[in-house]
């Protein structure tokens, strides 16, 4: 599992801000990178893999991410700017991806469908399925805290709500996987 | 709930971690970036022309936030008049969940293809499955002979009709196994089922070279007076890489439209040379709008929109792809009718060149039945969308006519002796149209009926037209803050003239944040509202999301 530190905490406006970072190669050709690039390449591809697990839809997450990706370069100033530039982009795209998705009449739960070749092996099926049947802010929020890794006080933020409900949605997101999964696992029951 | 949460961390980060994500590259976002805000500054000019337009006096009021509307739901700015409806709440003894089908037969029995109901069956991690309730308030599963899964659902005459995909196989498997498209009927309230399989062969098509998947994904039945009519909705995923000839690019992407590949090109070329008169340097740090960027009209025509700049396009039958393969990848909609209700045989619906049909809505008339598509052309994310009405009596010949300002359909029915279908438009506002004969229609904005502020956006979450009219639920919210609560009204219409608008909170008496499963029967309406769902205050422990409304004639 590649490290997820690089959605969140790259802090580009500190390559921004420090000017354009130039290294000089062996050839004496020198690459110019930027803020915005340090943050894309760090944190592009776990925004895409928050979304699909928020959404259930790979391509549509890609998507999503890349309109995300394409705003905050539009608004670099101001979103290099913010503590947590991926989680600014994980909202603007999941609020995007939700849009697309009133436009073709779908919910999240019909969506859903990160299929077997997607999920390799390694998935827990009877998780997967209960997750399917969250609806989108509960499965935003297992996804912000236990793939993202982002704290209570930062999923707050990045959804745009109180840590309190963070905590209640993740309390309700777990009892209602904990019945889902009860006969799976009597050990759970409430 | 630790141990839970451990296995919830370790599935999501292992899924997660083992998705197959292709980067599109921070150059790439920079062009579409850069595209945004010439988009937004064509839209920022033809605000201001759009306001001296309208005067100043209609500006200075537009742009007075002392103006700004909260949300108001519920407040009638269409045609009043009393609701023919008197609404109550009543708590369930179960409530459907995730509901893909729902419909109330002549005697008033609700039949609903769902996931489990609710939190009130513990044990059960929800695999879909019939249900029937004689009230709405109270839902038990039947268990069809036939395992299926459900597409639509209809009844007549006591007789229960369902389409859908064969048991042994799912709508979509990624994995390439697909099975029959099945119509089942169940004379005996859903326990046991009969079915005939639909002459569509989907194993052949998924074997078709260039065929990476296949979909089937949406359908509806009706029972007419010539025969049982079905419709499926097949989609195929295109193989693009073994179609395309050797060499070609796809590393900008691809996408199919309704008559073959368009292949995206690295869109900086083009922009970036009418944009200065030379390519956009590789890295261009963001630069504040200027005076000097607003004064290029051309450059900002020309590259403005999401649609990304084709390189190539190739039509199927350039690409090898047989009609019938090429059918199913643009995305195709197979209607079948069968006399007897037993043997089925295609039915061609006169769909006009070059548009394909993303999903279909059936219904019968007293006379023969309508069909109502959601189509669209060239484009393949649906922006050019149309919903096209086909009539007919017989079942083989069609009479076709678009429906103007309609784009996607949610359900199909008669109001008051008119045709009316209802949906949304392109800009996504929720319409009701109707029609005395079919190609001539009259189309009303629900949100404008329901009074929802122009700041504000609504959309359709259940809508449906039964023996007592037209019932949907509306979400709104304003359209600038996706993150603002939304609220729920439920509107209802006897005759598509007179309207009762009433928020949903005012009748469950807290907030409720969306309405699901609008079913309109002969006497009663049934609706679900979702209730925002957390612990409020010290009740930690609170569980009840959803509450039933019910409508009866007052």
């Amino acid at each position: 599992m590649e490290p997820l530190s690089g959605v969140v905490r790259v802090r580009a406006v500190d390559a921004l801000a420090t000017a354009d970072v130039a290294r000089g190669d062996a050839g004496g050709r020198v690459e110019v990178t930027d803020g915005f690039s340090l943050f894309y390449d760090g944190s592009r591809n776990q925004v895409v893999r928050g979304l699909a697990l928020t959404i259930g839809d790979l391509d549509l997450a890609e998507e999503a991410a890349d309109e995300a990706m394409a705003r905050a370069f539009e608004r670099w100033e101001h979103v290099g700017a913010l503590d947590n530039p991926g989680g600014w982009a994980y909202r603007v795209g999941l609020n995007w991806a939700r849009s697309v998705l009133r436009r073709r009449r779908l919910r999240g739960q019909e969506l859903y469908d990160l299929g077997r070749a997607e999920l390799g092996a390694v998935a827990d099926p009877a998780i997967h399925r209960a997750l399917a049947e969250l609806d989108f802010k509960h499965r935003s929020v297992i996804v912000c805290r236990f793939f993202l890794d982002w704290s209570v006080e930062e999923t707050a933020a990045v959804l745009r709500t109180r840590p309190g409900t963070v905590k209640s949605r993740l309390h309700r997101a777990t009892q209602q996987l904990r019945t889902r999964l009860a006969h799976l696992r009597p050990e759970d029951q409430p | 709930m630790i141990e839970l949460e451990d296995r919830l961390r370790r599935h999501v980060r292992a899924v997660g971690s083992s998705l197959p994500v292709s980067g599109g590259g921070a150059e790439q976002a920079r062009i579409r970036g850069r595209q945004h805000r010439r988009r937004r500054r064509i839209g920022t000019a033809a605000t201001l022309a759009a306001l001296v337009a309208v005067g100043a006096l209609g500006a200075a009021q537009l742009l007075d936030p002392a103006s700004t509307v909260d949300v108001a739901v519920g407040t009638p700015a269409g045609p009043a008049g009393g609701s023919s409806l008197s609404w109550q709440r009543v708590d369930p003894v179960s409530v459907l969940s995730y509901t893909d089908t729902l419909i109330s037969t002549e005697t008033g029995t609700l039949f609903a293809v769902s996931t489990t109901p609710g939190e009130l069956a513990p044990g059960d991690i929800g695999g879909q499955a019939l249900y029937r309730s004689d009230d709405g308030l109270d839902w038990v599963e039947v268990s069809p002979s036939a395992e299926m899964s459900v597409l639509d659902l209809t009844s007549l005459d006591g007789r229960l009709y369902a389409v859908g995909t064969a048991a042994a196989t799912a709508p979509i498997d990624p994995d390439g196994g697909v099975g029959d498209a099945v119509v089942a009927w169940s004379a005996d309230g859903g326990t046991t089922w009969e079915q005939a399989v639909l002459p569509l062969d989907l194993r052949e098509l998924r074997a078709a070279t260039g065929v990476a998947g296949m979909a089937v994904w949406s359908g509806s039945v009706a029972t007419t007076p010539f025969g049982v009519l079905v419709s499926v909705s097949v989609q195929g995923h295109a193989d693009a890489e073994s179609l395309v000839p050797p060499g070609t690019d796809l590393s900008n992407g691809w996408g199919t439209t309704a008559v073959g590949i368009d292949v995206y090109a690295e869109a900086s070329e083009k922009c970036g040379a009418m944009e200065g008169g030379a390519l956009a340097p590789p890295i261009v740090a963001p630069a504040p709008t200027s005076s000097a960027d607003a004064a290029t009209p051309a450059t900002a025509v020309a590259c403005a929109g999401d649609a990304p700049e084709v390189a190539a396009s190739f039509t199927w039958a350039e690409l090898g792809v047989s009609a019938e393969v090429a059918e199913v990848l643009g995305g195709s909609t197979r209607v079948f009718l069968a006399p007897d209700g037993v043997r089925f045989s295609p039915v061609d619906l006169p769909v006009d060149g070059g548009r394909s049909v993303a999903a279909l809505e059936l219904f019968a008339t007293e006379d023969g039945a309508v069909a109502v598509a959601s189509t669209y052309g060239l484009s393949s994310d649906g922006s050019d969308g149309r919903a096209d009405v086909f009539r007919s009596t017989d079942g083989r010949t069609w009479s076709t006519a678009p429906i103007p300002g309609l784009a996607w359909v949610v359900d199909v029915g008669t109001l008051a002796g008119r045709l009316a279908v209802t949906g949304h438009d392109l800009d996504d506002s929720p319409v009701l149209a109707l029609s005395v004969d079919g190609s001539t229609w009259t189309v009303q904005r629900l949100d404008e009926i329901a009074g929802v502020p122009s700041s504000h956006e609504a959309w359709i979450t259940s809508g449906d037209i039964g023996p007592l009219g037209f019932a949907a639920g509306l979400d709104v919210r304003p359209a600038t803050d996706d993150q603002a609560p939304v609220g729920a009204v439920l509107l209802h219409t006897g005759d598509g003239v007179t309207w009762s608008v009433t928020p949903a909170a005012e009748l469950v008496g807290e907030p409720v944040s969306s309405i699901t499963n609008v079913v309109v029967g002969s006497d009663a309406v049934h609706a679900t509202a979702l209730m925002p769902g957390e612990a409020q205050g010290t009740d930690a422990q609170k569980t009840v999301e959803r509450t039933i409304l019910v409508g009866t004639p007052s």
